[in-house]
C-alpha cells in the first residue's frame, strides 16, 4: 500500500515538473559545480564551502521547491541532507520522503479533564523532532479553574507535583487549521496544507520573513534565530524531509503531527508519551476511529473558533 | 482488505488476550458496534499473582473484616462500601467476579469497573477514555483500567512535572503576571489622575 502511494507520489512529482522550463542554466551550473567540486576535492580544500563540497553547495543553492522536485531531484536532495547532517553534527541520519496517505485527514483531541500537566508530551516531542534548545512545539498552559482566557495562562509553571488544586492544564500546539492563515501569509508558498490536513513547511524554501508567525493566532510557529544546536548522541536519526530533519538557521518551523511517524501508521510522539491517555489522534475520515467517537459524543470546543481558522484540534472534558 | 477482515474478526470476538481466547460474556453484547480491540496483558505484572498458592479453593471466609496479612490494608474506593469479595472471587482467588456473578480473569477487570462507572466504560470501549498503545492505523491495542488505576485506590497520585519550556537565548522569563482586569483608561486614571485630554 505504502509503496503504491510512494510511487504515485513520485509520478505526481514528475507530472508537476514543468516541461517547458529551460533547465539548461541549472544543469550547466550543476555540472560546473560538480567539476569544480572534483577539482576542489582533489586539492582537498572543500572546507571552504562551509564544509560542503562545491557540488553540494551549488545543488543547495539551486534546489527546487519540494512540490516541484522530480523523484530524482528529491532523492538527490535527501542524500544531500544526510551528508549535511553528517558534516554538521557528526551523526548518521536517514532522511526520507513521506507523502500524505490517501483517504486520511488527521485530527487531534485532548481531554482536559485527564491532562495533569506532567509535560511528558513536551519532552517527547523535543526528542522526537530534533528541536533546538529554545523551541518547543507544545506548551502546556496552566489555567485557573473556571477561566478560559489564554491571556491568564501560565506556561512556565514550576511545582513540586502536578496537578495543583484549583488549576487545569491546557496543552497547545499547532492546531493544523483547515483554513490556515499562516499559509495565506507566506509570500513564497514555503508552507502549505497537505491532503491529509497537515500544514507543513519546506525549510529549504522558507525565506525567514516570519509573516506566518504573525499571522498565526495560536503562536504555534517558531523561528530559528541561530543554527540549531543539537548533540550528536541525542539526534533522532529517523527523519523526513517535511518533518523532523535538522533545520537550517533562519527558517520557521512548527508542529507537523509527527509526519515521520503518523504517515507510517504510528502515533505522534506526544500521544505515545502521554501517561494519562488524554490525547486522542486519528483519521477524521474513518467513522470507526476514536477521534470520530469523541467528536460525535463529547462536548468538544476549539480555541479561537470565532476566527474561522477551522482548527483540526479539539478539546473536551469528561463532564 | 486485511484490515477489514481483522475488524470483522475483532467484532465477532471482541476480546482476545494474547493467544488465549476468553469468553467475552456480557461484554460481547454490551457494545457490539464498538471497534475491536486487543488488551495489553497485565497478569504478569501483578504483585500477588497466583493467589491460589495460599488460598485453596473454597476456603475463603466470606465475612467482611479487616485483613492482617500482606494484603492491601485500606481500600480507598467506593466510600467504605467495598471489601475484597466485592470484586474478587471467593471460590477461587485467582479470578474476579462481576456484579452479574460471572467469574472473570484479572485482565477483564473492565467488566467490573463498568458496573459502577458505566459512562467511562462506554468511552473506554469506543476509545474516548483509556490509553491506546498501538499506532493509529493498526490493530487497536489498549490498556485495561487497572493499568493506570489501582483498584484499591483509583485516584492517580500527583507527581513532579518535566521542566518548563526554555526562553530564547538572551531573554529572561517573564514572571507570570495575569494582566490587570481593569480597563486601560481606568489604569491611566489611577496613575495620572482623572484629567484626560479633552476633559
Amino acid at each position: 500500500m505504502n509503496s503504491t502511494v510512494a510511487s504515485a507520489m513520485a509520478n505526481e512529482h514528475d507530472n508537476k515538473k514543468p516541461e517547458a522550463v529551460d533547465h539548461y542554466r541549472r544543469a550547466f551550473l550543476k555540472r560546473l559545480g560538480v567539476t569544480t567540486a572534483a577539482v576542489a576535492g582533489a586539492t582537498s580544500v572543500h572546507a571552504a564551502w562551509g564544509g560542503k563540497t562545491l557540488g553540494d553547495a551549488f545543488a543547495d543553492f539551486f534546489q527546487q521547491h519540494y512540490q516541484q522536485m522530480s523523484a530524482q531531484e528529491l532523492q538527490e536532495t535527501l542524500d544531500r541532507i544526510e551528508r549535511k547532517a553528517q558534516q554538521q553534527y557528526g551523526t548518521r541520519i536517514t532522511c526520507t520522503d513521506t507523502p500524505p496517505l490517501e483517504g486520511v485527514v488527521f485530527g487531534y483531541a485532548i481531554n482536559i479533564s485527564k491532562c495533569k500537566g506532567y509535560r511528558d508530551c513536551v519532552q517527547a516531542c523535543a526528542e522526537e523532532n530534533n528541536l533546538p534548545a529554545d523551541i518547543r512545539y507544545i506548551h502546556v498552559l496552566e489555567m485557573d479553574e473556571g477561566n478560559t482566557s489564554l491571556e491568564l495562562a501560565d506556561r512556565y509553571y514550576e511545582h513540586e507535583t502536578v496537578p495543583v488544586e484549583g488549576k487545569y492544564y491546557l496543552p497547545v500546539q499547532c492546531m493544523q487549521c483547515d483554513n490556515p492563515p499562516c499559509v495565506k501569509a507566506c509570500p513564497v508558498e514555503a508552507t502549505w496544507m497537505d491532503s491529509d490536513g497537515i500544514v507543513v513547511v519546506d525549510y529549504d524554501w522558507c525565506i525567514g520573513c516570519r509573516y506566518c508567525m504573525s499571522a498565526c493566532p495560536y503562536s504555534a510557529r517558531f523561528f530559528n534565530w541561530t543554527r540549531p544546536q543539537l548533540a550528536a548522541d541525542s539526534i533522532n536519526p529517523n527523519t523526513n524531509y517535511i518533518g523532523n530533519r535538522p533545520r537550517p538557521v533562519g527558517v520557521v518551523e512548527k508542529c507537523h503531527f509527527c509526519t515521520q511517524r503518523t504517515r507510517k501508521g504510528r502515533q505522534p510522539a506526544c500521544q505515545q508519551a502521554c501517561p494519562t491517555g488524554a490525547r486522542i489522534f486519528g483519521n477524521l475520515l474513518d467513522p470507526n476511529s476514536e477521534i470520530r467517537y469523541v467528536l460525535e459524543n463529547k462536548a468538544v470546543y476549539r480555541l479561537k473558533e470565532e476566527l474561522g481558522t477551522e482548527p483540526k484540534f479539539w478539546y473536551f472534558s469528561d463532564r | 482488505m486485511l484490515r477489514l477482515l481483522s475488524m470483522i474478526l475483532a467484532v465477532s470476538t471482541p476480546c482476545i488476550i494474547g493467544a488465549e481466547e476468553i469468553d467475552p460474556g456480557q461484554a460481547g453484547q454490551l457494545y457490539p458496534e464498538a471497534p475491536g480491540f486487543t488488551l495489553q496483558p497485565r497478569n504478569a505484572k501483578l504483585k500477588f499473582e497466583d493467589c491460589s498458592r495460599c488460598h485453596e479453593e473454597g476456603d475463603t471466609d466470606p465475612e467482611p473484616r479487616r485483613l492482617k496479612t500482606r494484603h492491601v490494608r485500606e481500600i480507598d474506593h467506593g466510600g467504605n462500601r467495598f471489601w475484597c469479595l466485592t470484586c474478587h472471587d471467593g471460590g477461587n482467588m485467582d479470578y474476579l467476579r462481576t456484579s452479574g456473578n460471572e467469574k472473570i480473569d484479572f485482565d477483564q477487570s473492565y467488566l467490573i469497573c463498568g458496573s459502577c462507572h458505566a459512562d467511562r466504560q462506554k468511552d473506554w470501549y469506543f476509545g474516548g477514555h483509556g490509553k491506546r498503545v498501538s499506532g493509529w492505523q493498526d490493530e487497536r491495542v489498549i490498556l485495561v483500567c487497572t493499568e493506570c488505576h489501582d483498584p484499591h485506590k483509583p485516584a492517580v497520585e500527583p507527581r513532579p512535572p518535566k521542566p518548563p519550556p526554555p526562553v530564547r537565548i538572551g531573554l529572561e522569563r517573564q514572571a507570570h503576571q495575569p494582566p490587570d482586569s481593569s480597563r486601560v483608561w481606568e489604569r491611566y486614571d489611577e496613575q495620572h489622575g482623572s484629567k484626560r485630554h479633552g476633559q
